[in-house]
């Protein structure tokens, strides 16, 4: 409970930093004209630090659903191929269909998402060993990547794959209260669905058979777990883009507050994961190299180290 | 009325049904060799899958059961082992929904203070086995469904599990119906012996009346001699 506390207050004040700082926001609300402050703070600063809350918290709910459901620590959206298909899913609405309505776009990344991880569950396997999962994840992104490309090259807008690249790399800047929406319902409807899931999941725990045998419905929950997942990256990926390694970074630290239980570790990998966006976007605005970085570039600068070191683990574990 | 009371249950591979009951108080052993469907057996009574036909323990029908309550009506326990997370091993006897109190008696019968707090995962595999019977066994189901529950255990765990299984159902309105390999400790411990060949019932009846009737032989390709059991001299007519 202390360490949730601990979480909570950390994301708060990440929050309020995202909201304030640079200083001058806050010196604006006093400035000779106020209405602009105000004007300022509601319509840049509170949708990106919401954003980055949510999309966090998504991120981590999703991470840890998704691996409790493969009994596997190294699963998660974005290396399961789901980030990479909403991607897909969106560019394809916003540039060949030509929907680029928030709407629009949001359903197409949650289709694509929804593709990725019901194609990966049918060619890993539903108990999947790590190398099969991550091969077929790898695999899924690749194609979803490729067809991405090719998807901005046959664009008539001869400007798409600037746009989109910008957009790809994950941006939470100057998004309207409307897109926060459009990301921010389905985000939280998923969150909350999949914390419900988090008995099931955690009976899960002591394999598929003996989960059925107390009544599960693995097919259902299997479903259930792949529908939420892609309802809340892909409506988050449509608004901010692809931001990779929070859900896989967020449910381990988490399962170590709920003494390993993979499903009740959902709300606190959802609290991890929005502190670490928080604090990404954060450290995107204020890194000293006079332009703002993009946000996915930061947390795969500091994930792709922790996804390595947590494969070393599992290997040195494994040794005889 | 039985305890247990299965009917028109299917087998994958078997068009006909089958239909199987189990009186309280009694341990039954399943045996058969491999593939001959004693783990399906298990599944369609646990309502693991699609097995059909209903199942009825103790006047209840366990797929009406809610996961709390349906754990103290009947409890399946997997012939694999395998654990993926690292939970304590307290904590994995408590996924099965029993009490303290249920728990602490588990515990102290299967003689796991000692591992308690340790993970789960990192037991060793006789240790683990230990772990995940508590956790069948701690909410005190009525149906006992288990999968060669001895396989890995030492022979001393061997030896004493099956007492202690034999001891929790006797006199009491619980039944166990337990997959083994071992012939010996069936007749040993077992009321009743059900043997399973080509996916269905072979032969049902005391261990006494099984292990010393041909059926033995023609099924298993083994017979009795001085020395315990030996292959068969002349092959079987059914393999």
């Amino acid at each position: 409970m202390k360490a949730r506390a601990l979480i909570v207050t950390a994301m708060l004040a990440c929050f309020g930093a995202s909201l304030l700082t640079p200083w001058d926001s806050l010196a604006s609300l006093f400035a000779a004209d106020p209405e602009l402050g105000w004007a300022l703070l509601l319509e840049l600063r509170l949708p990106r630090a919401v954003l980055a809350l949510i999309y966090g918290a998504m991120l981590g709910a999703a991470g840890a659903a998704i691996q409790a459901l493969f009994a596997n620590p190294l699963a998660s959206p974005d290396l399961t191929g789901a980030t990479s298909g909403a991607a897909l899913g969106a560019v394809v609405t916003a540039y060949l269909i030509g929907l680029s309505g928030a709407f629009a776009m949001a359903l197409g990344a949650i289709a694509g998402a929804g593709i990725s991880l019901l194609l990966l569950i049918s060619l890993a396997g539903r108990r999947a060993d790590t190398a099969t999962l991550l091969l077929a994840g790898l695999a899924i992104s690749a194609l979803a990547g490729a067809l991405t490309t090719l998807a901005l090259a046959l664009a008539p807008s001869p400007f798409a794959f600037y746009d989109a690249y910008a957009w790809l790399m994950g941006s939470l800047a100057d998004r309207s209260l409307e897109q926060l929406a459009f990301a921010g319902i389905p985000a939280v409807v998923a969150i909350i669905w999949l914390a419900s899931l988090a008995p099931a999941l955690d009976r899960l725990a002591l394999g598929e058979e003996v989960a059925e045998s107390m009544g599960d419905n693995l097919a259902r929950l299997r479903l259930r777990i792949v529908a939420l997942s892609a309802l809340g990256v892909g409506a988050c990926v449509a608004i901010c883009g692809a931001v990779g390694f929070i859900g896989l970074v967020a449910p381990v630290f988490a399962r170590r507050l709920t003494g390993g239980h993979p499903g009740r570790a959902i709300l606190p990998a959802a609290l991890i994961g929005a502190l670490l966006l928080s604090f990404a976007d954060l450290l995107s605005r204020l890194a000293p190299l006079g332009r703002v970085l993009p946000i996915g570039v930061i947390t795969a600068l500091v994930g792709a180290p922790f996804f390595l070191w947590l494969v070393l683990r599992m290997r040195w574990r494994m040794r005889p | 009325m039985s305890l247990v009371v299965a009917r028109e249950i299917a087998l994958p591979g078997r068009l006909e049904p089958t239909n199987l009951s189990l009186e309280a108080g009694t341990l039954t052993a399943l045996v058969g060799p491999n593939g001959s469907g004693k783990t399906s057996l298990l599944h369609a009574l646990a309502r693991i899958g699609s097995p059909g036909g209903s199942v009825i323990v103790n006047g209840e029908d366990p797929t009406r059961l809610p996961p709390a309550m349906r754990t103290r009506l009947l409890a399946y326990l997997p012939a694999t082992r395998d654990l993926s997370w690292p939970i304590s091993a307290r904590d994995l006897v408590a996924l099965s929904g029993a009490s303290g109190e249920e728990i602490d008696r588990i515990v102290a019968r299967l003689e796991l203070d000692a591992f308690g707090a340790r993970r789960a995962d990192l037991l060793s595999t006789g240790e683990r086995s230990r772990v995940l019977l508590a956790r069948a066994l701690a909410p005190r189901p009525r149906l006992l469904l288990f999968d060669e529950p001895t396989a890995n255990l030492d022979p001393l765990w061997q030896i004493r599990l099956m007492a202690l299984l034999a001891d929790e159902v006797q006199g009491k309105r619980r039944a166990a119906l337990v997959a083994m390999h071992d012939l010996d400790a069936a007749l040993r411990h077992a009321d009743r012996i059900i043997v399973m060949h080509d996916r269905r019932i072979a032969a049902d009846g005391t261990p006494e009346k099984i292990l010393h009737s041909e059926v033995i032989t023609r099924i298993f390709g083994i017979e009795r001699t001085a020395d315990g059991w030996a292959a068969a001299a002349i092959p079987s007519v059914d393999r």
